[in-house]
Order: structure tokens, then C-alpha cells, then sequence
């Protein structure tokens, strides 16, 4: 084994008992954020390595601690429930820079043959979503041809999930209800035909968010899984 | 086993969960009951004490933020608060030390099941471990668990104990294959 290999194979027990710094703890984040499988090995060697910590007696923190967690966690927050509807508003402000990033990414989706036979980007029935992560990256990019009814989903190579959860897309209109517009299956996307009697609720601003279902989708109507992803759909 | 008995960490577990949906007492409950805990394994971490308190605030927040993410049949919850609290901290003592490393949110993607283990068999690995823990000879314990305690990079360990870098690696990485082993068999 070269050196190299050698260090690679460390990387998730000294990611996870804290040894790692610079270049080397920066790919660990990347490959934990993004690998399935390497993310496993760190949770294992995390859990293993607990006992290490079970000496260590509990000390007190200030109570201004609290005060400014409650300050930075619930200040920004109108609603008494920051469930989904919260999250919900904090995109609705956040979209001026979702629909700058979906604007570009629809750019790059327009010169791609298939799009360039599609009419031009200045037919005023399209609507674009930038779905993001909460920490604010682009996972999937959905785009709606309101003329034709279809919505178009590209999932940026970035979105991971486990391999038995399936992305299922809502549609949260202004009533805060979500309705499904259905599963996302393929790896590089879905093409979803709406239905026409949901065609009023595409209004320009209205949210879309992806939700994490059992295979087939969410088995009640509403989202049963963690939403990991949203954002707002806005006319061009 | 000292701190959380088994119905407090099973309960750790229900309030991390209640957290995901928004419960807000939920979330003081739980910071009640592992603030102490979290806040010594900052002070491991880090000489400062309001770097720790930053550390534990900003870990915090996070708690409210990933709460979705978190998979009970995954991880155990205080290990994934610990997590939390030990990643925020080290960021910060490599920040501190003049090497920083980029923030970047690597916990909030979204977990993958590598399939449901008990909190019984994972206690029965806690048990485990912590015999084969006692197994490893003295310096070599000392290095994997003062290593993990403080957040040390091989460097720092190295000076902290005293012997050269390659030696406290090879010490370090010998003990986690045989505890990996040992827990294994």
C-alpha cells in the first residue's frame, strides 16, 4: 500500500476521533457530505469511540449561552411553530438569490440541445426553482412549462439521500398545504406531467419542497419524511 | 458507565426528534440535559472558556437546525450531539491555532440507513469497547483517548507526549484497528 492509500484508508476513524486539520479534514467534510458509504464508517468509528468520552463530568454553562441560542434560534421566527411553514418564510425572503442561481442554472439547461428545440426563453409560462439545502446550496433545479404542464427536474450530482428513500416533489401553496406532484426517480432527474386542475396553484413565488418518502412515495398524501430541500418558483 | 442511564439516552433520542418538529420546549429540555456534558467536552477542546461557550452556542444552534436529519436507528443521540459539539469546537481550536479550515456544513445532508441497530446492541458495544479499551497498554490509551479528549492533531499530541510525530500516528492508528478488532471478535 502506498502512502497515499495508506492516509486515504485513515481518513474516516481520524475524521471522526478529531486528529484531522487543513486539506485533509476539509475532504473528510467533502466525502462525508457527499458518500454514503464513507459517512457510515465515520458514524461507526464515532459510535465506537463514545465510551472515550463517558469520564468526562458535565460543567455547567453560563446561562447567557441559552439566552443568546434563544436569541439566534427563535428571534428570526414569527410563527409559534417553526415547522415546515417556517422554513417556508426564511426561503420566501432568501429568494432573490435562489432565483439568481436558478436563473443561471436555466441558462445552462437552455443550450443544451434538447432545450434549444423548446420555444425561446422569452415565452413568459416558465417558472424556475433553485431547491436548496438548508445551509443554502442548490440540490435540484425544477423548471415549469406552464403551457404544457410539465415540470422538469434536474438533481444537481451534489443531492445524496439513503438508497431506500425516494425524493417526492410539493407544491405548498398559499395555504400551507402541500400537495404531491409526484416521485422524483431517475438520478439525473424527472420529468412530471401536472395536473391541470393544479395549474392555479403555480402562482409566481409559490414553494416547492422535497421531502424524503419510502419507495412509492409518501404512503399518507402529506410528507412523512425529513424535507431536506426547498425553495420558490418564480416567472422568468 | 457514569452520566446519562439508559432512559435518559433513549429519551435524548425522542427529544432530538420532538426537536425536528418545532417543539420548542422540546428543544430547552434537551439542552438541559446535555448542555453540561457538551460544554466539558468543549473545555477539552479548547483552553478558552468563552471559545467554548462560542462552540457550544454555535453547536447548538446547529442542533435546532439538523434536527431533521438526525436518525435515531442511526446514531445514538447523545453521540450525535457530541458530534456536533466536538466538530464546532475543533473547528474552532484549528481556527485558533493559525490553521483554519473552511466552515462547511457537512452534517446536514440527509443521512443513509446502513440499516436499524438496537440501543441495546450498541450498548453492548459500549461495554465492549470500553474492555477493550482497557486492554490497550498505558501509553497507547493514553494517546487514542487523549487524542479524542482534546482534539489534538497528530502534531500536538506529539509534542503533548512528548514522542515523535510518527510514533504517536502509529501508536494511534495501531490502537483504533485493535479496538476495531477487539469490539469485532
Amino acid at each position: 500500500m502506498t502512502a497515499a492509500q495508506e492516509e486515504h484508508r485513515w481518513l474516516a476513524a481520524e475524521y471522526a476521533l478529531g486528529v484531522l486539520q487543513g486539506e485533509r479534514l476539509q475532504q473528510a467534510r467533502r466525502r462525508y457530505a457527499m458518500e454514503p458509504v464513507f459517512r457510515t464508517d465515520v458514524d461507526a468509528w464515532q459510535e465506537q469511540l463514545a465510551p472515550l468520552q463517558e469520564d468526562v463530568q458535565p460543567v455547567e454553562p453560563p446561562d447567557s449561552v441559552w439566552r443568546q441560542i434563544e436569541q439566534r434560534v427563535f428571534e428570526r421566527v414569527t410563527a409559534p411553530a417553526p415547522t415546515l411553514a417556517e422554513k417556508l418564510s426564511f426561503w420566501r425572503a432568501l429568494s432573490a438569490a435562489t432565483t439568481a442561481f436558478a436563473v443561471v442554472i436555466l441558462l445552462v439547461l437552455l443550450v443544451t440541445p434538447e432545450s434549444a428545440l423548446r420555444p425561446p426563453a422569452s415565452a413568459p409560462a416558465t417558472l424556475v426553482a433553485s431547491l436548496n439545502s438548508s445551509a443554502g446550496k442548490a440540490m435540484f433545479v425544477a423548471t415549469l412549462d406552464v403551457k404544457r404542464l410539465e415540470m422538469r427536474v434536474r438533481r444537481l450530482p451534489v443531492a445524496a439521500h439513503a438508497a431506500d428513500q425516494v425524493p417526492e416533489l410539493w407544491v405548498i401553496p398559499a395555504d400551507g398545504r402541500p400537495r404531491s406532484l409526484g416521485v422524483i426517480q431517475g438520478a439525473a432527474g424527472a420529468r412530471i406531467a401536472v395536473d391541470p386542475a393544479m395549474q392555479k396553484l403555480f402562482q409566481d413565488g409559490v414553494v416547492l419542497a422535497i421531502s424524503l418518502e419510502p419507495q412509492g412515495g409518501s404512503p399518507t398524501g402529506s410528507p412523512t419524511g425529513p424535507i431536506p430541500w426547498t425553495g420558490a418558483l418564480y416567472q422568468l | 458507565m457514569s452520566g446519562l442511564g439508559q432512559d435518559q439516552v433513549s429519551s435524548l433520542d425522542r427529544l432530538i426528534e420532538r426537536v425536528a418538529l418545532g417543539d420548542r420546549d422540546a428543544y430547552r429540555t434537551l439542552y438541559d440535559r446535555s448542555a453540561g456534558k457538551l460544554f466539558a467536552l468543549c473545555l477539552r477542546i479548547l483552553a478558552d472558556r468563552h471559545d467554548a461557550e462560542e462552540a457550544l452556542q454555535e453547536a447548538f444552534v446547529k442542533v435546532w437546525n439538523k434536527a431533521a436529519l438526525y436518525d435515531a436507528e442511526r446514531a445514538n443521540g447523545m453521540t450525535w450531539l457530541s458530534a456536533l459539539a466536538r466538530n464546532q469546537a475543533i473547528d474552532l481550536a484549528r481556527t485558533r491555532s493559525g490553521k483554519p479550515v473552511v466552515a462547511e456544513d457537512a452534517e446536514e445532508v440527509e443521512a443513509t440507513a446502513p440499516g436499524p441497530m438496537s440501543m441495546a446492541l450498541r450498548r453492548e458495544q459500549g461495554a465492549r469497547l470500553e474492555a477493550c479499551l482497557a486492554e490497550l497498554e498505558g501509553m497507547r490509551r493514553q494517546a487514542v483517548q487523549q487524542t479524542y479528549l482534546a482534539g489534538w492533531t497528530y502534531q500536538q499530541a506529539a509534542e503533548a507526549l512528548d514522542v515523535p510525530l510518527n510514533t504517536v500516528k502509529t501508536w494511534v492508528r495501531r490502537s483504533l484497528l485493535a479496538l476495531r478488532e477487539c469490539v469485532a471478535r
